[in-house]
């Protein structure tokens, strides 16, 4: 039978674990159930052009196969999966992921209606990497330029009196190191890709078991018609290895990350990891309240139902991360 | 077809197309879009899909706006009269030696070219500034116009630079690392150039003979008037270096200041503000159609996986790396004999940086062989500017000297292009030339 | 060659087409000029608020994007009507004027054919973006409105092309440069 080659583009470069543990084996392992009638061609960095943003177009139109990338990168155009990255959803990745991928079936299939979707899952949540300031409470945000990802983490940190910057991750080390901003929002597994870790002394999560300030959803798309056009057991080794099997592959790996990255930066020298105190804690959820309203306006703007999307992440932020406060 | 002879059979083709004075950047578009064609056996969509956000992504870019900026920059210091008194200043202080008035010249590019990112604006502004002086003076024709064919390269090798920033845009490189990189070679550049000068007066002092010492007085006098110059430099180089500002930002700087001083200091009028904007226009549309060309092209080689697969056959081959770097550098100087610097590095860093980084340099990082091959990259694409038969600088600065002979300038450009090779082959066995300053300040 | 040598020589406009021409795109780099203008001034005020201890101008970075893919497109078509885009010259030096012309003949209506492309292509996503509602992330800007406004650059692009092209088929016609 003939071979079928799968353009699969991300945008991070082969050295990060999403390229070389989550994707790489991904492809092995559907090119071996197929008995080798799948093939991977992995494009990471950008390589078929563009940007991030443009990832989602690329696999819509054929331009890729299969595509990893955060829908939050395109602002504005996934407004429904955007509830989980509303302030303080999100505690880990595993189950995070698993939250994720529950939301989507529930709330937010229409709209990736364009896109077989192979899996939606969501990073651990990103936490304060700063180089001067001890973030204790909401006074030392005030006034604090980060470099935030995605939309609503720049609304978040705005929320809580900080200043947000957006440039890309590879930018963010010299930035901090020159004194452009001041540290970034980010999760734990980019703190060595992006060489944070060299230019920050302070690290700065939430208490133990609580949701992050931040979060970004990522998501794994293929290209329907290409989907479309497989012999019906190619279309089942996709589908098996797809879904959970794959939400779960990159919440694990994600955790495993953190939890290598938190006890190598835990030995630097002068490095201070900390978990802010409850009551501090506490009154950041407070402030960044008016972005979850302001998310529900705009959202039903767009003729969504915001009330229910944003009850639906809460809820089941509740349910997968009973520590909430 | 494998990918590879699709790569090279495309490449084959581009070159035909520029045999045939096709614009650059479209002969970059029609072999990418062949390559797509014969890959997608004949399907357009997959094409057409990628051209739709081609040239918004390409012009959007951050970093990249710092290309229209430094321009821009250019444009005003040219216009602000900043040449003229910058080689006044270091005619004052170092005219009366032997062959003064061409150290001068060397200096004043040096000094140009911190706060100007293009060679051939470097080498016409202080042609024009210089060139009538050193006839006045009776310096030969072949010293006066090699000294500024030469000189008007720092115009790229001291920074800014903008081959510097396409080559940091192509390979995610940190701009202002790849900056400060460059310092040290730049000055050393200039220093060779002066070295070649001293040679060649003590040889033939009447190639250049000694201007008579000016008053003190007047050579503090000249030494104020370059003030705006050094405030300028400290401001954008400073700001990116040393921190308080990207190099967007400090290219916003140095171009508002620039402006600002070729109105205070230079009386810019209607007429150069005009020549500044279409000046800037046309300089900063070259290269952006050549950046949208070769980003379908790089799209589409990615596609054949040509680049990969020549890096993995190259570091399987067994080859010594200093040999292939060597190979390298000599593909680098027979293109520079027909094409222009930029065009080389958009064409060829997407196959060769794989390459230079898949190899091991004296046990080097990732990240400073990154750097390394960028600067060795910008000191050979910057050889094809003055080197026969169609070194652009030579061109540029024979026309203004209108009373010497082409073939004059060319053979007068030749004893400072011994001084370039020198220059690479150090910087090829001693990489802390450029890497050292960025350890010290990273 | 890549960088523009200075000053760019006065343009004679050669009929009455080429004086509109000349007019629009040189109306065109004025607005790039003066976009590219204002970029600077909001970095600078971003950046000495910043000094000064205040916020940066919300979303700078975005408008910088923004403003300067305006600014780019926009200086394309002077480029383009003066022939001045990038091209190896080398191999073809010796030759006669009238065959080089022909050449250059072909190559700019390549250069149109490709520019015609683009300006589509560049119209359609500016189409796609209403559909889809992508917006900038901090100012909310809808993403169609900068990719709209460079359609009219590549646009005039194509139309300079075209008219070279016609002038350099045309036997004993100067090209203006
Ligand atoms: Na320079
Ligand atoms: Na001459």
């Amino acid at each position: 039978a003939d071979e079928v080659v799968l353009k699969f583009a991300h945008f991070l470069p082969p050295v990060a674990p999403a390229h070389a543990q989550v994707i790489g084996p991904w492809c092995d392992r559907v090119a071996a159930e197929s008995g080798n009638r799948i093939k991977c061609q992995i494009f990471p960095a950008m390589q078929l052009g563009g940007t991030p943003s443009q990832l989602v177009d690329q696999v819509r139109n054929g331009v890729a196969d299969i595509v990893w990338t955060a829908p939050g990168y395109s602002a504005g155009r996934f407004p429904a999966i955007e509830a989980l990255e509303l302030p303080f959803m999100v505690a880990n990745a595993l189950d995070g992921s698993r939250m994720t991928w529950d939301y989507y079936n529930q709330f937010a299939k229409d709209e990736f209606a364009a896109y077989k979707v192979l899996a939606v899952h969501i990073d651990g949540g990103g936490l304060f990497h700063t180089a001067n300031t001890e973030v204790k409470s909401l006074a030392e945000v005030k006034g604090l330029k980060l470099r935030t990802p995605t939309r609503l983490a720049a609304k978040t940190l705005q929320s809580l009196g900080g200043v947000p910057v957006s440039m890309p991750p590879s930018q963010v080390a010299d930035a901090i190191a020159k004194g452009v901003v001041d540290g970034g929002l980010l999760p734990w597994e980019l703190m060595r890709p992006t060489k944070i870790d060299e230019v920050t002394k302070y690290h700065i999560a939430p208490p133990p078991g609580r949701p992050f300030p931040v979060a970004t959803v990522l998501s794994v798309l293929m290209n329907k018609a290409k989907y479309d056009s497989l012999p019906a057991d190619l279309k089942a080794v996709i589908d098996r290895n797809s879904g959970p099997v794959l939400v779960e592959a990159f919440g694990k790996v994600w955790d495993d990350v953190t939890a290598a990255n938190l006890k190598y930066a835990a030995t630097i020298p002068g490095t201070q990891v900390t978990n802010l105190e409850p009551a501090p804690y506490q009154a950041m959820r407070d402030a960044a309240k008016p972005v979850e309203e302001e998310w529900v306006k705009d959202v039903t703007a767009r003729k969504l139902d915001g009330q229910a999307l944003a009850a639906g992440a809460r809820a089941l932020s509740a349910k997968y991360f009973p520590a909430q406060n | 077809m494998s990918g590879t002879t699709l790569g090279l059979t495309a490449f084959g083709i581009l070159l035909l197309m520029l045999v045939v004075r096709i614009h650059i950047g479209i002969a970059m578009f029609l072999a990418a879009t062949g390559i797509y064609l014969v890959l997608n056996h004949g399907e357009l969509n997959s094409l057409l899909f990628t051209l739709n956000n081609l040239v918004y992504a390409r012009l959007s870019n951050y970093d990249l706006a710092v290309i229209p900026l430094f321009i821009l920059m250019g444009q005003f210091a040219t216009h602000g009269g900043l040449s003229k008194a910058l080689f006044h200043a270091a005619g004052t202080l170092i005219g009366h030696f032997k062959g003064g008035l061409a150290y001068a010249a060397t200096a004043a590019c040096a000094a140009f070219g911190a706060i100007c990112g293009s060679s051939l604006a470097t080498a016409a502004t202080m042609g024009q500034v210089a060139l009538p002086e050193l006839t006045r003076r009776n310096y030969s024709g072949r010293l006066a116009t090699g000294t500024l064919a030469a000189g008007g390269t720092l115009g790229i090798l001291i920074p800014p630079s903008v081959p510097l920033v396409v080559y940091a845009v192509l390979t995610q490189e940190s701009i202002g690392k790849l900056f400060v990189a460059a310092v040290i070679p730049g000055i050393i550049a200039a220093l060779g150039y002066m070295a070649v000068i001293r040679i060649i007066v003590s040889l033939d002092p009447k190639a250049g003979p000694a201007s008579e010492r000016v008053s003190l007085k007047e050579m503090i006098k000249a030494q104020l008037g370059i003030i705006p110059v050094l405030l300028v430099f400290l401001v954008v180089i400073v700001g990116i270096y040393g921190g308080w500002a990207n190099p967007t930002e400090a290219a916003s700087i140095g171009a508002a200041a620039c402006g600002i001083i070729a109105v205070v200091s230079g009386g810019m009028r209607f007429k150069d503000l005009k020549q500044s904007v279409f000046g800037t226009a046309i300089a900063t549309a070259m290269i952006f159609m050549v950046l949208i060309g070769a980003d379908l092209l790089n799209s589409a080689l990615a596609l054949t996986q040509m680049p990969a697969e020549l890096a993995n056959w190259v570091k399987n081959s067994g080859m010594p790396p200093v040999a292939v770097l060597f190979t390298i550098i000599a593909i680098y100087v027979l293109l520079g004999c027909v094409m222009d610097s930029l065009a080389m590095i958009l064409l060829t860093i997407p196959i060769f940086y794989p390459v230079v980084l898949g190899l091991d340099f004296y046990g080097m990082s990732v990240d400073d062989k990154s750097i390394w091959f960028g600067i060795v990259a910008l000191m050979v694409v910057e050889i094809g500017l003055v080197h026969p038969p169609v070194g652009m600088n030579l061109y540029v600065i024979n026309k203004i000297a209108k009373d010497v002979p082409l073939k004059e300038t060319a053979m007068g450009v030749l004893p400072f292009l011994a001084s370039d090779f020198i220059r690479i082959v150090v910087l090829v066995f001693f990489p802390p030339m450029a890497l050292w300053l960025v350890h010290v300040t990273g | 060659m890549t960088e523009l040598l200075y000053p760019p020589a006065e343009r004679r406009a050669h009929d009455v087409i080429d004086r509109w021409l000349n007019r629009a795109a040189e109306a065109m780099a004025w607005t790039g000029g003066a976009t590219l203008v204002a970029m600077v001034i909001m970095s600078l005020i971003s950046i000495i608020s910043r000094k000064l201890g205040f916020q940066p101008v919300n979303g700078d970075v975005e408008m910088m994007q923004m403003g300067n893919a305006i600014a780019a497109a926009a200086f394309i078509p002077l480029c383009t009507l003066r022939g001045d885009h990038l091209r190896v010259e080398f191999f073809t030096e010796g030759f006669r004027p009238k065959v080089k012309r022909r050449f250059d003949a072909v190559g700019d209506s390549l250069l149109a054919l490709v520019l015609a492309v683009l300006a589509w292509r560049t119209g359609f996503q500016a189409l796609d973006g209403l559909d889809t509602g992508e917006v900038s992330p901090l100012l909310a800007v809808p993403q169609w409105i900068p990719v709209l406004l460079m359609v009219p650059s590549l646009a005039l692009t194509g139309i300079c092309a075209i008219y070279r092209t016609a002038l350099e088929f045309t036997v004993g016609l100067e090209i203006p440069s």
